[in-house]
This record gives structure tokens, sequence and C-alpha cells, in this order.
């Protein structure tokens, strides 16, 4: 795979585990509840 | 406006559907001085004519640059030697300037380097040199570059695939979330960070305006010109899924257990769809060149030449007229030149068809791109770079491809005002929607809206026709047959009588003397010497075919003291103190000359097939020389199957009626004009057009130029010389009539292709936007049809690139 290509794929993959790391960071303070809202995919 | 015109090429970047190619077109056509252009969006290049007493090139860069696109440059870094002050930096600097295609030359005195901005469509780097050395300096290109060839539309390719992936793994979850939420797909396990609205925010926002960036840059531009195109649709579309989508997020906010529905996965998988889509069309569009890649990979890349009394090595576009280039058994023949050293067999298919190397010894030409099968050459350069055969028929390729049939502009005006109007039914399809359908559901109406947008996206129509002449023209030039512009290739299929010329066309145009009848009395040496001498001065094949029968009895001949060649009736000749006269009945007719006794010979002659020519020397009869020309031997096939195509085949010949009815009753040709004056083949197209007939005419481009013109379509058959594809509007390369059949065929096929992607892109168009008003097509389905439509287009144009000729 070209570098240029490689760099988008490692970007979009890092990106991906920051913002799955970052929600479970922050489900482990504020632990999830009833309360909370949740969203639906049509 | 002055006489001169000009042509430039640009090479465009940022186009992105046929309403941008429309707009560019449409803004350089406006401005002063430009009598033609054209905007090939398959190709990303235009074609301007202009006056450059009025307009310049800087002029169109600025134009283009002005309407929110780019032109592509290259950059070029040399080493000079031989400056001694500023002065001579100066001088450098001012005429690399001045050399057209050259943007900014800037000389940097201190390092001894010249760094130059330039148009790749319009100057070359060896170019750029020879000007420079000529002013006496020398300048190399720096090591580092040496050899380098930027491909822009590969490492456009590149970055569209980086996009792809990068919006492809951030889509993902959200596709998964919105998949999993179907009640056919209630089973499927799903994370619940992935249904958390700013878990989904995260995702979306990066492919929105990352990927999604060249989207508002586009629409931006378009809407600056006052006009639409594609990038307008989708910025309008996944920017209305997507903010709204946030609106929804943010009012949510300490709003308990109230469910939430959002859109963020319509807005990241239509930009993920959408791109897929350009990536299939660039990668497509690279392919469709594949028949210039394949011209251009005959060439040979060095040549060996002999220079300063020693042998080098050097590449190709060094070489100059003049040049003694050596070519070793096996190798290819580097440019067009003359044999001055050696013999050889070489190998034309590549260029003629002809299966049979060709024996070739001083004297003889020989095409660049050929292969020299088994003797060593030393050929002298008689055309280099853009002159030579190879590079004439890639410029005739390219042209063809860059040109547009009338059928394009129709799609292209339709482009052109399509966007406008899509916007305004998705506008309507909203109102419709939220007031009535269902009243105050502003979620539902915005999916509506975003789906109109989406599925009438006109990139397919755009492509339709460009990307299928771009395969077509270039198939048909593997074949050998090179259309010149896309228009020809548009009416070659609606012909319906072909026009054939005899010598050259029908036969082999190598006649050879047959036969030699003297009159009572007449010495033969001395008749044959009279003759030879007397046909030396004339171009005309019969005469050359006279002057070689004869050279090979071994009669030395010298040069006439006059000579007049009367088209259609013969020559009038001074040799050796004698008048004489060689040529037709009419000839002697008209000079009073009695042959009423010789005409029975005459007629034996004819009905053999030959041509038979009366002599008169001193105004007596003298003698009959007889010529015959032999049929190609293809020609009897080739006619059978135009005939079977349904077409009315005609022979038209200056010779006389009872040769010509000879040879057309060999090869099968039912209908002969016999006995034409040059312009009087002209006058008979005239007449079968004016009785309603479609009419091409076949012939070698030389003196058939005035019919070729008249004709709804000229083919030269023969080598593809400068002079054959000026006059025509294809050149049959391969010299043979069953190229005919095949160019029709070519024809039939690429325009049936047009007509197969117009459909299709315009059915997707038509029939999915009242699917999408209605409400049957969810928004990312849309996108997806969108992505395919342009890309089956594509892929339809390339199944033009396997068609098989019929046997």
């Amino acid at each position: 795979m070209k570098k240029s290509i490689m760099i988008w794929a490692i970007s979009a993959i890092v990106y991906l585990g920051i913002v799955i790391g970052a929600y479970s960071v922050f489900d482990s303070i504020n632990p999830k509840t009833e309360q909370h809202t949740n969203q639906t995919s049509h | 406006m002055s006489n001169e015109l000009k042509e430039t090429n640009f090479q465009i970047t940022g186009m992105t559907c046929a309403a941008c190619a429309t707009r560019i077109e449409k803004g350089i056509k406006k401005m002063e001085g430009v009598k033609e252009a054209n905007v090939n969006l398959a190709l990303e290049k235009s074609t301007i004519k202009y006056d450059p007493e009025v307009a310049s090139e800087q002029d169109f860069q600025k134009k283009i640059q002005d309407l929110g696109y780019d032109v592509v440059k290259d950059k070029v870094e040399f080493d000079i030697t031989g400056m001694t002050c500023a002065a001579c930096a100066n001088k450098i600097e001012k005429r690399l300037n001045k050399l057209d295609g050259v943007d900014k030359a800037a000389v940097n005195f201190a390092l001894e380097t010249v760094l130059v901005e330039y148009n790749p469509e319009q100057v070359t780097v060896p170019e750029m040199k020879e000007a420079i050395n000529k002013l006496g300096y020398t300048i190399e290109q720096k090591i580092e570059n040496a050899g380098e060839k930027v491909d822009h539309r590969q490492i456009e390719i590149e970055k569209q695939q980086g996009k792809f992936i990068f919006s492809l793994i951030l889509s993902f979850p959200l596709l998964w979330a919105m998949v999993s939420h179907f009640e056919f797909t209630k089973f499927i396990w799903l994370p619940d960070m992935f249904m958390n609205p700013w878990v989904q925010f995260a995702l979306a926002t990066p492919v929105q305006f990352v990927v999604g960036k060249q989207f508002y840059v586009g629409a931006y531009k378009a809407l600056r010109n006052k006009s639409a195109n594609m990038d307008v649709l989708v910025a309008l579309g996944t920017s209305a899924a997507y903010f709204y989508s946030l609106y929804l997020s943010i009012r949510s906010i300490g709003s308990g257990t109230h469910m939430v529905e959002l859109y963020y996965e319509t807005s990241s998988i239509l930009i993920t769809l959408i791109i897929l889509g350009k990536l299939f069309e660039a990668k497509a569009k690279g392919r469709s060149s594949e028949a210039i890649k394949k011209l251009m990979g005959l060439q040979a890349k060095n040549a060996t030449v002999f220079r300063d009394g020693q042998e080098m090595m050097i590449p190709i576009e060094e070489v100059i007229l003049g040049d003694i280039v050596y070519v070793k058994p096996g190798e290819r023949v580097p440019v067009d030149g003359e044999i001055v050293e050696g013999q050889s067999a070489i190998d034309e298919s590549m260029l003629t068809g002809e299966s049979i190397p060709i024996d070739k010894t001083i004297g003889d030409s020989v095409i660049g791109s050929t292969i020299n099968k088994n003797g060593f050459l030393k050929i002298k350069a008689t055309k280099v770079g853009k002159d030579t055969a190879l590079a004439q028929i890639i410029k005739v390729v390219e042209e063809a491809q860059g040109s547009k049939a009338p059928i394009q502009r129709l799609a292209d005006v339709i482009s052109g005002i399509f966007v406008p109007i899509v916007v305004g039914i998705a506008i309507i399809t909203f109102l419709v929607w939220y007031f009535f359908v269902s009243p105050g559901e502003f979620a539902e109406a915005l999916e509506k809206f975003i789906a109109v947008l989406v599925i009438a996206c006109p990139c397919a129509l755009g492509l339709a026709t460009p990307t299928s002449i771009m395969a077509g023209s270039g198939r048909a030039a593997e074949f050998g047959i090179l259309f010149k512009g896309g228009e020809h290739l548009e009416t070659t299929h609606r012909i319906d009588t072909i026009i054939l010329d005899k010598t050259g066309t029908v036969t082999n145009g190598k006649p050879s003397l047959t036969d030699v009848i003297l009159a009572e009395g007449v010495d033969e040496k001395e008749f044959l010497t009279l003759v030879g001498t007397a046909e030396k001065n004339s171009e005309h094949p019969l005469a050359e075919a006279i002057v070689e029968g004869i050279k090979e009895k071994g009669i030395e001949l010298e040069g006439s003291e006059t000579f007049e060649a009367i088209p259609g009736f013969g020559i009038q000749s001074t040799a050796n103190g004698k008048q004489l006269y060689i040529g037709t009945r009419r000839l002697m007719a008209k000079q009073n000359i009695n042959v009423q006794d010789e005409l029975a010979k005459m007629e034996n002659l004819e009905k053999q097939g030959k041509t038979a020519m009366l002599v008169a020397i001193e105004g007596r009869f003298a003698g009959i020389v007889a010529v015959a020309d032999t049929i190609k031997e293809t020609s009897k096939e080739a006619i059978s199957r135009l005939y079977s195509m349904g077409l009315e085949v005609v022979m038209i010949t200056g010779d006389n009626t009872q040769t010509a009815q000879a040879i057309a009753d060999q090869v099968g040709i039912k209908k002969v004009i016999a006995e034409v004056l040059p312009e009087g083949k002209a006058e008979e197209v005239e007449k079968l057009q004016k009785s309603g007939k479609k009419v091409a005419m076949v012939g070698d481009g030389i003196n058939d130029a005035p019919a070729l013109a008249t004709a709804d379509i000229g083919m030269a058959i023969g080598t593809g010389t400068d002079v054959a594809m000026e006059a025509a509007d294809i050149t049959l390369i391969r010299g043979d009539l069953t190229s005919i059949a095949d160019a029709i065929f070519m024809s039939k096929k690429t325009i049936t292709n047009i007509k197969q992607n117009l459909f299709w892109a315009l059915a997707y168009n038509c029939i999915g936007i009242p699917i999408a008003a209605i409400g049957f097509l969810a928004p990312w389905l849309a996108g997806a049809a969108m992505a395919f439509s342009s890309v089956s287009v594509v892929l339809n144009a390339l199944r033009l690139q396997r068609v098989k000729l019929k046997a």
C-alpha cells in the first residue's frame, strides 16, 4: 500500500481508537443510568 | 483578429462533473480573442484556439483559476554552465519566459541554476534545453529530477483512495449502528457506545469536514461564479443531515430518556460512497487512456547516435535532424529516418498491421518504433520529436479523444441546467412532505430532501459520452483506425454509400509495365527511350511503372526538354528533340492523331484489366504501352463484407471504363464511375449526397482531397503520412479495405455504447428523483445508487476496450 494511503488509514484507526478510549474513560467516570439519553438510528 | 491563430492546451484540476467543464468552456469562450474552446472532463484537458495578439496563455490560466479551478504546472530545475555575469542570467530568464508554456523561469546566478514552472502540455524539457543551447549556454536537468515524470492523475487516485479508506473506517461504526436497527437485523450485537450521539458526532465530523471538504470548496467556487454543480448537491445534502443531527444532539442534552433520531450515518455513508464513485471514475479515466499509453510504449527510450567522432547513447528526446543513428538487430528504430548504411528486414506490424517484415536497404525510409529484425543499420534522422509518424498518430488519437461529438454537447447543456432544477425539486419535495404528507415531521421531510439531492447528481450524464469516445477511439487506434474527431466517430455509422478510388485503394497502387506494342516501322529501343524519358518527369504511379519497366530492360534515361501533365488525358513532352503525346483516346482525338486502327488492340488489353496508353511521336501513332496494377489481396473479401453490411459500393477512377470494369468485376464491385477527372470525383460525391445518401470517400488523400473533403466522411488509406491525415476525417493506417468495415463497425459500437450510457445516466436520475420524492429511497441508498451510476457508466464504456473486430 502506498505511503499516503497508509497515513490516511492509520490516522483513521488512531482517531477511532481515541474516540473509543475517550468514551470508555468518560463512561467509567459517569456510569450509565436509565436516565441517560440513547440514540436510535432509523 | 489576426489571421494567425494559436492553439494551447491545459491540464485542469478540480473539475467534478460536466457542469464544471461547461462552465470553464463558456468562461473561456467569452474571452476576447478566443476562436474555439473545448474542455474534456474525462481527459481533464482544455484545448483553446486564439489570437495571440489579443489573448495570452497567462490570461487563460488566470480565467481558469478565477472560475475556481487550477492548471497543472510542472516544475523543473536545471544546472547552467557558461554564465559569466548577471546579464547572462537575464538573457536566459528572458528566453525561457518567452517560450510558449513557460509560466515562470527564475535564474539563480550564484548557484548557477534555473527553476522553471511550466505547462507540460505546451513545452517539454528538451525544448527548453534546445532554446538555451542556441544562446550558447548549456543547461542540464538536476540529477534528482532527471527522468521523473509527475503523473498527476495517479496522485489524484492515491489521494481519493486514502480519503475513501479514512471515511470507510470512521463510517463503519455508524453503518453498523444503522444496520442493527432494522426490524430484520435486531439480532446483531452492537456496542452501546456507537449509539451515543456524541460518539457518532465525533466519528462523523472528520468525515464531513476533512474528507467532505472538497465538496464544500467546489460548491463555494461554483456558487461564487453563479452556477451550480454536483458539489452543491452533495454539500447541501450531507450538510442537511449532519447539522440537523447536531441540532438534535444538542437539544437532547439533559432531556432524560428521550429517544433521538439522528442522521450522522446518512452524511458519513453518503460521503464515503461518493468518494468511492469518484475513485472508480479516476481509475477508469486512467484506463480509458490506455490506448495512448500503449502507443507511447511503442517508442524507444534511447538512441545510439554517432556525433563528434564517437558513438553515444542519448535519450530519444535529444536526437536532432540529421543525426546518424545506429540500430542494432532486435532494437526499435528510435526516430523516422532514411537508411544510409546496411540492410535489414523491418517489422512494421505495430503501425501498419503488415505481419511480414519488409526488406529495407540504403535509401529506404524507416518509421520510428518499428523493429529492426536482423541487420545492423545506420539511419539518418529525418523526423524527430513531434514530427515522427508515431507522434502524429498519438496526436490524432489524443485530439479525437478530446473532441466533442455532437451528442455530447447535448449532454453538457442538460448537465448545466440540471442542478438548479434539482435543487428546486428537492425544496418542493421538502415543502410537500412537511406541510401536506407528514405535516410537522421535519425529519421525514428532510430525509426526502436529501435523497432527491443525492440521487439527482448528474455526474454520470457528464461522463457518459467522453468515456465512450475515449475508449472507442483508443480501441480503434489499436486496429489502425484513427478517427480525427469525436464527431467523425458519431457520423461514420450513418454511412450508406462507400466510394472507393481505384489506384492505391482497391489496387496496390504499384503497377508494372506488362505490354509494349509497336506501330509498324518503329524501332523498339528508340521508342522505349523516348517514352521513358518523357514519363520520367511524371509523378503518376502509372508513369513510374513505365519508367521502371523500361529501366529493367537496360535502357538509360535522361531528362526531357519539356513536360506537361494534362490531368485526365495524359502527358505532352519533348524528349531528344521529338514531341510526344502519351495518354488516352481523348488525348489523341484532341491532337487529331489517327489511332482508329489501334483501338481494338487497346480494348483487348483493357479487357484484361490493364491500363493501356497510346503513344504518338511527332504527331503520328507510334505504339501502345500497358501497365497492370495488382488488386490487394483483401479487396474482394472487404468489398463483400461492405455489401453484407447493407452498404452500396461504388468505384471511381480516372482510368478508362473497360479497365475499371475489369477490376471491378474481379473484386465484386457492381457500380463503376470511370474516366472521371480529379475535380469530377468531388462532383460525383455531391450527386450521391443530393440523392439523399450518406457518402464515405476512400482514397489516398493526396489527389483525392476535394472528394475527401466533400464526402460526409473522408477516409485516407495508407501509411498515415502527414498529407493523408490532413485531408481525411479518418486514417486507415493498415492500408487494406477491411479497415473500412472495421471503422464503421467501431463507430456503431461506440455510438451504441454512448446511447446505453446516456440512457442509464438519465434513467437513474429520472426514475430516481420521483422515487426519492415519494419516499421510497433512503438517503444512503440514493448515495449508493448515484455512485453506482457513475461507475456503471464508466465500466460500460470500458467494455469498448475489449471489442473484437468481426472476422
